[in-house]
């Protein structure tokens, strides 16, 4: 009754290369789509950048980079990295007295990028950030709405 | 009566049809019409160049239409104009759009003349064409550019780096938005507005109106239509290396700390005057040495709100102009002799005293309240806070005790830019000054005070706010910034809550009285109907936490 006793030698042979050989053109066409995924990380700007050694970090406050649109929040013992970028157009936004002021539209922002006024009606965003070697790192594409604190106390012992 | 379902009339089709053919009549003219008005080539052909613009191949149809480079063929004209000379320059080497802009590859005349809006890519012409110079040549002095060239020094002259940064420049704030690349964004007639009339986009700009002349402006925007993103004098490379610069201009010969570090582009000192900020001339004897160092240092911090940005100083320029302010220019120098010989040479009565009173109010009040006392004065759209009006303003001042009045003018009113005058003025004439504002302004006796209801009574326990939001958000901003979304509607505008030095030193039964009864002669209503005692205790309580002042 079952396909194995009325399978004959030739519909066995068939079959074995048939799904042999699907198999390994999926197989393959899996590598390749896997390659292409995994490079083409390579080429995005979505990736993990240096940003400052952690020792030489001031003590509290927010230390602006303006080069890469990111200023370091620090509280204590805390690090979050918070994007300079306006929620309205993109202008880089200048680090003040009282938080951060957007200087083509007007936008303000508070010390920890809530919107306190102006166009801008979102609050500036997150990057993750994680310590490595006795540096800081930022995601440049990793954004969140809510900090991402960065215990800095141990990592400082160990540099 | 017919019942019957009715009858169209026999003529309605017709009357149909002739509305369509006369529809398409219409149309039909009014093509007809836009085709004979607009300008166009009527041989059909194309003309198609490709220029080498310093390796960058260019290429347009301006010729279509300017056969000879200059103006296009109209009907009836059997010739063409040439471009004008131009040597050393070659239009046939160059092309059109390199210098002229304009969209050199559309085939309609609106747009090819560079798209209306932002006008980046409108074409220069005329006078216009300086605006191209330095997209080739470095900045300097050029023999044919020197409009431009001049823009450049105004730029620097009238401090304009000091907010905004220019690539090249080695410096520059971040103040003001960033103008590398503003020749790619904007057009010339676009950078001249935004220049004229800052506060026109966006319009809760803090950028100073500068008192330019309208050939200033137009150097200035030539200067900054050639800021380009990409300039064919610069090589990728070079940008790279930093080997880009602006050219520095020497300092003038004798020109004092004030006119070098650019203070005199805003600020006035004895007899030149920037129109843009306070006074200088007298600072000295109103401001103490340490109040200047710390507000050099960041202004913001004194007088929440203020636009002077930081001013880059070494230690040892910052100890020259704080030398100059408080010592070299104080006292009876002949700057100010005049208004200290008036002030000497009357013995407080009669109309001789009453004049001396008015030539102190226009040396000392009238920049910031006007000459007319309704605040409006020359500098006051660039202060932090809108300085009080005194005319038609008598309800205010009937509600401000006079002790208060005298104590302002002695202490001045900290974090807003009103100075103490209690060391330029002897106590004598700030009275003569305050008889003067009740006399010729506010027009109510001084003796005349309001008698307003009492507060109520303080609640022992402290209570959680809950009606900022509801009430005063919409002014005074969720963070108490004096931003809401509807601050830009009033003048004097809400009051920044966050402003520690101005409600540090008052008493919560003042800022209590503001709430409950208002402030007559500003948007502030009494609120006094609208909370209990509790609520009202609990408002006080959060403008002492946004201001950080408890």
């Amino acid at each position: 009754m079952t396909d194995r006793k009325t399978m004959d030698r030739r519909q066995w042979l068939r079959r074995t290369f048939l799904y042999g050989t699907v198999g390994t053109t999926f197989a393959a066409l899996g590598v390749f789509l896997l390659d292409v995924w995994l490079s083409a990380g390579r080429f995005s700007a979505a990736h993990w950048t240096d940003l400052a050694p952690l020792d030489l970090l001031p003590a509290d406050g927010a230390v602006p980079f303006p080069e890469k649109k990111v200023a370091l929040i620090r509280r204590g013992e805390r690090l979050a990295a918070l994007s300079l970028e306006c929620t309205h157009l993109g202008c880089l936004v200048n680090a003040v007295d009282q938080g951060f002021f957007c200087p083509c539209h007007g936008s303000q922002f508070g010390p920890l990028g809530e919107v306190w006024s102006g166009p801008a009606n979102r609050p500036l965003p997150w990057h993750a950030v994680r310590a490595r070697e006795g540096r800081l790192w930022i995601h440049t594409a990793d954004k969140r709405s809510t900090p991402d604190w960065l215990d800095i106390s141990g990592e400082q012992e160990k540099v | 009566m017919n019942n019957g379902p009715k009858k169209t009339p026999f003529w309605i089709d017709r009357l149909l049809m002739f509305a369509a053919l006369l529809a398409c009549l219409a149309v039909l003219l009014v093509l007809f019409v836009g085709w004979q008005r607009g300008r166009h080539h009527r041989h059909g052909l194309i003309s198609d160049i490709t220029v080498n613009l310093g390796g960058r191949p260019q290429r347009e149809h301006c010729t279509t239409c300017h056969p000879g480079g200059g103006r296009p063929i109209t009907a009836g004209e059997r010739t063409h104009q040439g471009h004008p000379d131009i040597a050393p320059h070659s239009p046939e080497r160059l092309g059109c759009t390199g210098c002229h802009l304009g969209e050199g590859m559309a085939l309609d005349e609106t747009i090819s003349h560079g798209l209306p809006g932002l006008g980046a890519r409108t074409v220069l012409k005329g006078k216009e064409m300086q605006a191209s110079c330095f997209r080739c040549h470095e900045p300097g002095p050029l023999p044919g550019a020197e409009r431009a060239w001049s823009g450049y020094r105004l730029f620097l002259e009238k401090a304009c780096d000091t907010c905004h940064h220019v690539a090249g420049l080695g410096r520059g704030g971040h103040f003001g938005p960033d103008l590398s690349t503003i020749g790619s964004h904007l057009g010339l007639a676009q950078i001249e507005v935004a220049i004229r009339e800052p506060a026109k986009d966006p319009k809760n700009s803090i950028m100073p109106r500068f008192p330019l002349s309208s050939a200033q402006v137009a150097q200035l925007a030539y200067f900054l239509k050639s800021r380009v993103k990409d300039p064919y004098y610069a090589t990728p490379m070079q940008v790279q290396a930093g080997r880009i610069s602006l050219p520095a201009l020497p300092a003038e010969a004798g020109a004092g700390i004030l006119r070098g570090k650019k203070c005199l582009a805003c600020h006035r000192f004895g007899e030149e005057d920037g129109r843009i900020a306070p006074d200088l001339t007298y600072i000295g004897d109103l401001r103490s040495a340490d109040f200047l160092g710390e507000f050099l240092a960041s202004p913001g911090r004194l007088i929440p709100g203020a636009v002077m940005p930081t001013i880059p100083l070494g230690d040892e320029e910052r100890t020259r102009i704080l030398r100059l302010l408080t010592t070299e220019a104080v006292g009876p120098v002949s700057l100010h002799g005049q208004v200290v010989t008036e002030e000497a040479g009357h013995d407080g009565h009669g109309e001789a005293a009453d004049s001396a009173a008015k030539h102190l109010y226009m040396a000392l009040c009238q920049r910031c309240h006007a000459a007319a006392g309704d605040g409006f004065g020359p500098i006051q759209p660039n202060l932090a806070t809108f300085p009080r009006a005194f005319a038609g303003n008598a309800e205010f001042f009937r509600r401000v005790a006079d002790e208060r009045l005298a104590g302002i003018l002695e202490k001045g009113i900290p974090g807003t830019s009103m100075p103490p005058y209690g060391r330029l003025l002897g106590r004598e004439s700030r009275e003569r000054l305050l008889d003067l504002l009740f006399g010729a302004f506010i027009g109510a006796p001084r003796q005349d005070k309001a008698e307003l209801p009492p507060l109520p009574a303080r609640p022992a326990v402290r209570a959680e706010d809950t009606l900022f939001d509801k009430l005063c958000q919409s002014c005074h901003g969720v963070a108490g910034t004096g931003t809401g979304p509807e601050h830009l509607k009033y003048l004097p505008r809400p009051r920044n809550l966050t402003n520690r030095p101005y409600f540090a030193p008052q008493d919560d039964e003042r800022i209590a009285r503001s709430i409950a009864d208002g402030i007559p002669g500003t948007a502030m209503p009494a609120f006094r109907n609208r909370l209990n005692g509790e609520e009202l205790w609990a408002m006080v309580e959060k403008v002492r936490t946004f201001s950080e002042s408890r």
